[in-house]
């Protein structure tokens, strides 16, 4: 098999993100809505120039399938592809619109993605009464993810302040930019201070629910 | 010759300690402690640690029955010795039945498994398994009392037996109470204890007598016996009305552990036969709307103790409990405090085809390679990617700890919040994901490399249904 790869053959012309935050007063429709449209000014472009849809969506309650776009955007029965693979849906949604692009099928696609976990009402992330083993231990998050730092401290001697490094870093770069969730600088002391949420993972170490 | 080739008990981690109980209440203060089953136990898991320990370097697939004895049953219909039967890893063309609704019920399946033996000529063994974990009203006196373990003793056809059976005697009595009707009574209830005090005098001297009796011997002639008592006072009543000799009355568990219900005497039993004398004879008697006697022989002493060094027991068991410091936290473990629950679903579907996994700890060995995986629900091997080339292997219930976390999110009772989430290596293969129970301040004790056993427990009970699992724990001593 040869592997031709997509290099120089994808475009991105146009992006916009909505401001990360708790966004009580909107659903997931008003936000696709609103990082649509921005892309579309982004590009110079209207919906109308596109050719089809890839959505990056988990949680089933932020929509099952395609037409969570299709029920905001109005798209006059464009195809609409729904991705799920975790944390990783979002991501998977653009590989798969650039591959479409690349193939030639289409000349201008939509990749985006949507979630919205205040809906459902749960603290933490959702999901685990409802997927997964019956069985077999349901650990949260975080959880999963501070087993591997666990080990990690052990075999490598890592220690918790590394993590807060990662932390102040990234509260640092939140200051400057006008849709991140905080904007405030944090010390190493203080992240070291935060609430546990799953040994050695702090309540700065894990993502905020956006 | 018909006897017990083996016994084993279990006994959960926590004491509560009688003094609490009285101050919760202002109740006159009773001396002891009493043995507490956390919120993940059940009469059930009881049953099996018990039977773990009972068959610790026996062949579980060698065994032609399990009877299980129990006034608490998990459920009403749908019994419980198939169920432990699979999860201790028996063959299936075996007898299994429970003995249920009356305390005397341990007693009544050891009788009924020498009666099976004597009957069949292809059943030779039976693992009797005795649990309970009554509830007790809060704020009333039975609260003193009842209290919750596990015993196990494996009745067998044997050339060479350690405790020879030498006979039975039951007698049958309509008593008045306790009771507790099947769905209207939360709590055990009665008229009158004074009468109910008597009823039991009738029923344990009358069989006890008879099969002196019957078999030619004088009281004086029995070195141990264990009978069942739910207060001190009947103890040493019935020791002085059938005039046994000083010392002979195996004592000593109520005040530690409590009025364990249904496995009461056999616990006793397990206690005398830690130091039994030469040539003993040995008599176990069970309590409840009648009354059953087991006369015994100690047919090989060295084998006896040999068995108390190689299992846990009453004793091992005892020598790790740890008295509660809080009486809210058995209020909350038994589920006696309204609170927001956390539930998952259920399976019917999985629980049964994943029961080499979930219930009998089986992992998955490769024959191309070696590596070991779990669960038993793999078709490719991680380490070689060798496809179909995997065959069951049975886990061992020991390891250590690989890497773990400590998850405040997601579950957890007073005594394991954060619930410890547990990556263990087993000893000889395999590497499981399971939960920590029984870890006091996990923070400071829990940590990578430490030794763990596994423990059956209750996972959770969504769509009503319990769901049994796994867990590993702080080593309680186990034998290799």
């Amino acid at each position: 098999m040869v592997r031709k790869g997509i290099k120089d053959k994808v475009a991105i012309i146009g992006c916009d993100a909505t401001k990360y935050g708790e966004r009580w007063d909107k659903n997931q429709y008003d936000l696709l809505f609103e990082a649509a449209q921005g892309a579309f000014g982004d590009a110079g472009i209207t919906k109308d120039d596109i050719d089809a849809v890839w959505v990056g969506i988990f949680y089933y309650f932020t929509g099952l399938s395609g037409s969570t776009v299709e029920d905001i955007l109005k798209l006059g029965g464009k195809p609409v592809t729904r991705t799920e693979n975790y944390c990783a849906s979002g991501m998977d949604a653009f590989r798969n619109a650039c591959f479409a692009v690349a193939s030639g099928a289409y000349d201008v696609v939509m990749a985006c993605g949507v979630e919205k976990l205040m809906d459902e009402g749960s603290s933490g992330l959702p999901g685990f009464k409802i997927f997964g083993h019956p069985v077999f231990p349901t650990p949260s998050a975080p959880a999963m993810f501070s087993m591997a730092a666990t080990r990690c401290f052990h075999e490598f001697g890592w220690t918790r302040e590394d993590l807060a490094r990662v932390a102040v870093k990234n509260h640092s770069n939140g200051v400057h930019h006008p849709k991140a969730h905080f904007r405030s600088e944090i010390t190493i002391e203080q992240a070291l201070r935060a609430p546990m949420i799953a040994d050695p993972l702090g309540r700065f170490d894990c993502c905020a629910k956006a | 010759m018909i006897g017990i080739k083996s016994y084993g008990a279990y006994l959960p981690k926590y004491l509560l300690p009688r003094k609490l109980i009285g101050k919760a209440w202002d109740f006159p203060v009773v001396p002891g402690t009493k043995a507490i089953a956390q919120a993940d136990e059940d009469s059930l898991t009881m049953a099996v640690e018990a039977g773990i320990d009972c068959l610790h370097g026996i062949d579980p697939k060698s065994i032609d029955g399990l009877y299980y004895a129990t006034t608490t049953q998990v459920y009403t219909e749908k019994d419980t010795s198939s169920f432990i039967a699979a999860v201790l890893d028996m063959r299936d063309d075996i007898v299994t039945a429970d003995f249920t609704d009356s305390l005397k019920s341990g007693t009544t399946a050891v009788a009924r498994a020498v009666d099976t033996i004597k009957a069949n000529e292809n059943i030779s063994s039976i693992l009797v398994l005795a649990a309970d974990s009554r509830e007790p009203e809060p704020a009333t006196m039975w609260e003193y009392g009842f209290s919750d373990a596990a015993a196990a003793l494996l009745i067998s056809d044997d050339e060479n037996i350690p405790i020879s059976i030498e006979d039975t005697f039951s007698v049958s009595a309509n008593i008045t109470g306790p009771w507790k009707r099947r769905e209207k009574d939360q709590f055990i209830r009665t008229f009158e204890v004074k009468m109910d005090a008597r009823f039991y005098f009738e029923s344990v001297l009358k069989v006890i007598n008879s099969i002196l009796e019957k078999n030619n011997l004088k009281p004086a002639d029995i070195q141990h016996a264990a009978y069942y008592y739910n207060n001190p006072k009947m103890h040493t009543g019935i020791s002085k009305r059938v005039g046994f000799e000083r010392g002979a009355a195996q004592n000593g568990l109520f005040f530690q552990i409590g009025d364990v219900g249904t496995p009461m005497p056999l616990m006793l039993l397990i206690s005398a036969l830690r130091r039994p004398d030469e040539d003993a004879n040995v008599l176990m008697v069970g309590y409840g709307n009648g009354a059953d006697a087991i006369l015994m022989k100690v047919r090989d002493r060295k084998a006896v103790r040999q068995l108390g060094k190689t299992r846990l027991g009453v004793n091992g068991y005892q020598k790790s409990m740890k008295q509660l410091k809080n009486y809210n936290v058995y209020l909350e473990n038994r589920e006696l405090l309204e609170k927001d629950r956390y539930t998952r679903k259920s399976s019917a579907v999985t629980m049964w085809r994943d029961s080499d996994s979930v219930l009998r700890n089986y992992g998955l060995k490769c024959k191309n390679c070696g590596a070991i995986q779990y669960p038993v629900i793999h078709r490719s091997c991680y380490v070689c990617q060798a496809d179909d080339q995997l065959e069951k292997i049975k886990l061992s219930f020991k390891g250590e700890l690989f890497t773990f976390t400590l998850d405040h999110l997601v579950g957890g009772t007073y005594l394991d919040t954060p619930v410890p989430r547990c990556v263990i290596d087993l000893e000889g293969g395999g590497r499981v994901l399971m939960n920590m129970t029984e870890i006091e301040k996990p923070e400071e004790n829990v940590e990578i490399g430490m030794p763990v056993e596994l423990t059956f427990r209750k996972e959770h009970e969504g769509a009503d249904f319990i769901n049994y699992y796994w867990k590993c724990r702080p080593v309680r001593g186990r034998p290799d």
